[in-house]
């Protein structure tokens, strides 16, 4: 059974990107277009992975994060926090916050998809 | 006597003294005049007796007879003052006698001294007492004594053995009252008493004087003095200043003290004053200084906040922008490489790509713009070209910019501009304003919704200033989702939209504060007016000019 990556961003392109990226490599992919909504799916999906922007609308990926990681059920997901934010006080926050890793915009398609073969396979 | 007190104790003692010299020398003197007293009066009596004997000494021997010598003896008793006088014979036999009183011997003792005088104290019947003299008649020794002693019936043999018989006729006695006697003494003594008593009160009286002059001045240092332990330096003593004696050095040394003590307690005092004056400046000066430090430190610690602030918001600001940046490059990096790593993608895809791409391009190229533009503006180096203008061709030509743009997006663009109304702007500047407010309206508005552009007069700057005078109102309502109250103020501060604003769809950037600071600029405000799900309003007003004179001519 294919793995699902969810893929939180409220920039339609990027989104759409990286869920091509995700669907090319075999994995199914998921998308939300706020924090509220990657926590609806990632509640009812359980993903294996869930690639988190910050900066969105309604709920921001800090407290999504922080959210999913306390929750039992969700906590287990591997959350890789994909931002444009890239400063060190945003990466302290983010692993404060509980996620596993953090990947800065702009990324390479390239690197996503070899990090989510070392993740997923 | 502890009571009594220097001059009680002088004047005691003193009067102690003088009393005990007085009654000594008065006791002394009493009883030395007494003595004189008496032998001057048994002198006197002695000498009259004799005169009296020599006087009458042939009346007795020649005449002899009882009356003559009866009268005798009664004149010596008026003339001598005497009590009572007895004259008898050489026998001792009394043959005239007077005043004799009762239970008084009227016998002769016949003795006395070499002349036959005695003196004796006798002592009548009632308890009289008496001084006596007797004394014996001596013959003159003139050769008639035999016949004398033949009348006098003297007998040769009857002769006291001590007297020569011819020097003797008889005796005769005289008593004298003791009383009568004592009483000039008496007198004497009660003058001498009085004399010494007097004299004994005016040395008390001089004693007290001489006393209460030597002790007045100590009684008043020692008031004085009680005074200065006391704190009451100003004393001084005026009683025995003049005094030459020791007194009166004492005096006016203590007085040179107290004025010395007094001197030095106003100039510990005036010292102690300026000291304390002193002090009291230091400790104001010192407050003063504190004072301002801790409001140096305080304005410091402010502008270290605000700086801090500043540096804050600056920090977010850029932290912001690289954000903002990064997102639409990431776009085109994620796309670019997609196509790069696609060894053939369709036709749909390469076009899909290359639009997203392009697209990413402009937004990035917009918000360069834009975040240059509002740095030049806010640093003040923009360059406005202000002129006086018709505000109508700027707010149609705006909507007009629009109106493809919302025709796209089934929203309904209307404008009003019913007069036309002068300001002095910067066109394209204000043109920007209004052209950033329809397009946010079309932006976050759905199909069917309306957008109304209106232009108007307006009495006063607006919700801030509170300013009055003559504005031009610009207005972009619309019936989209409008804002919560509480991020009116917030969504004209950089990309607070896309930040906190989470309702509304990405694409918020710096527009809003971008026309902020161009209303700003134009001595304007700008403010919305909105709730969530009423629509939103937009509005801003710019000051009036009068219409230029030129634009009415070229108008006429």
């Amino acid at each position: 059974m294919s793995k699902k990556v969810l893929s939180c961003d409220d920039e339609p392109y990027i989104l759409e990107a990286v869920s091509y990226v995700v669907e090319q490599e075999g994995y199914i992919a998921l998308t939300a277009q706020d924090g509220d909504e990657a926590l609806q799916v990632a509640k009812i999906e359980k993903p294996d992975l869930m690639l988190l922007d910050i900066m969105m609308p309604k709920k921001r990926g800090f407290e999504v994060c922080r959210e999913l990681k306390a929750d039992p059920a969700t906590a287990h997901i591997y959350v890789v926090m994909l931002t444009a934010m890239g400063q060190e006080r945003d990466m302290e926050h983010a692993s404060e916050c509980g996620a596993d890793e953090f990947m800065t915009k702009p990324f390479s398609p390239r690197n996503l998809r070899k990090r989510l073969h070392e993740l997923l396979d | 006597m502890s009571r009594l007190g220097i001059t009680g104790k002088l004047v005691f003692g003193l009067a102690l003294i003088l009393a005990g010299l007085g009654t000594a020398l008065t006791t002394q003197a009493v009883s030395q005049f007494g003595q004189f007293l008496r032998q001057q009066a048994t002198e006197r009596l002695e000498a009259q007796a004799l005169n009296w004997i020599e006087a009458n000494y042939w009346q007795m021997v020649v005449i002899g007879d009882q009356p003559t010598l009866s009268r005798l003896v009664r004149d010596l008793q008026v003339k001598s003052s005497v009590s009572y006088v007895i004259l008898a014979n050489s026998e001792g036999a009394v043959r005239a006698a007077i005043g004799v009183p009762a239970g008084l011997s009227q016998a002769v003792s016949r003795r006395g001294d070499f002349m036959g005088r005695r003196w004796t104290e006798v002592r009548d019947g009632a308890g009289v007492e008496y001084f006596e003299l007797e004394m014996s008649i001596p013959s003159t020794g003139t050769g008639m004594s035999s016949d004398l002693e033949s009348m006098f019936g003297l007998a040769s043999q009857a002769r006291p053995e001590r007297l020569p018989q011819a020097a003797h006729l008889g005796w005769l006695r005289i008593g004298v009252d003791r009383r009568d006697f004592n009483s000039r003494l008496q007198v004497v003594v009660r003058n001498n008493a009085l004399l010494a008593a007097g004299l004994v009160g005016l040395a008390v009286l001089a004693s007290f004087f001489f006393a209460r002059r030597t002790v007045q001045p100590i009684a008043e240092m020692g008031k004085a003095a009680t005074s200065i332990a006391g704190g009451d330096l100003s004393l001084r003593v005026y009683r025995g200043v003049n005094h030459s004696d020791e007194v009166g050095d004492l005096v006016r040394n203590f007085n040179a003290m107290a004025a010395r003590l007094e001197h030095n307690s106003y100039e510990m005092a005036r010292f102690r004053a300026g000291l304390e004056q002193m002090v009291e400046e230091r400790t104001r000066a010192l407050e003063q200084a504190k004072r301002q430090l801790e409001e140096r430190t305080l304005a410091l610690q402010e502008a270290n906040s605000k700086l801090e602030e500043r540096d804050r918001a600056k920090s977010d600001y850029i932290s912001t922008v690289s954000h903002e940046l990064r997102t639409p490059l990431t776009s085109i990096k994620a796309h670019a490489e997609l196509l790069m790593d696609s060894p053939d993608p369709s036709p749909p895809e390469l076009e899909r790509r290359l639009a997203i791409i392009n697209e990413s391009t402009d937004r990035l190229t917009r918000l360069i713009g834009d975040i240059l533009d509002l740095r030049r503006i806010e640093s003040g180096v923009e360059l406005w070209k202000t002129a006086d203008a018709d505000l109508r061709p700027i707010v149609r030509g705006a909507a007009e910019l629009l109106a493809p743009k919302a025709n796209e997006k089934g929203i309904c663009l209307s404008v009003s501009t019913p007069d036309e109304i002068w300001a002095r702007v910067d066109a394209d500047q204000v043109q920007r304003v209004i052209t950033n407010l329809i397009g946010n309206a079309i932006q976050f508005c759905s199909r069917g919704d309306v957008i109304e552009v209106s232009l108007a007069r307006a009495a006063s700057a607006g919700p801030f200033g509170n300013r009055e005078g003559n504005f031009a109102l610009i207005r972009v309502a619309d019936t989209g989702p409008g804002i919560p109250a509480d991020e009116h103020a917030r969504i004209f501060e950089p990309f607070q939209q896309a930040k906190k604003a989470p309702s509304v769809a990405a694409g918020a950037g710096l527009g809003l504060t971008i026309s902020r600071e161009i209303v700003l600029h134009h001595h304007g405000e700008i403010w919305v007016e909105s709730q969530p799900g009423c629509g939103s309003s937009f509005q801003f007003t710019l000051p009036l000019t009068r219409r230029p004179a030129f634009a009415a001519a070229a108008q006429a």
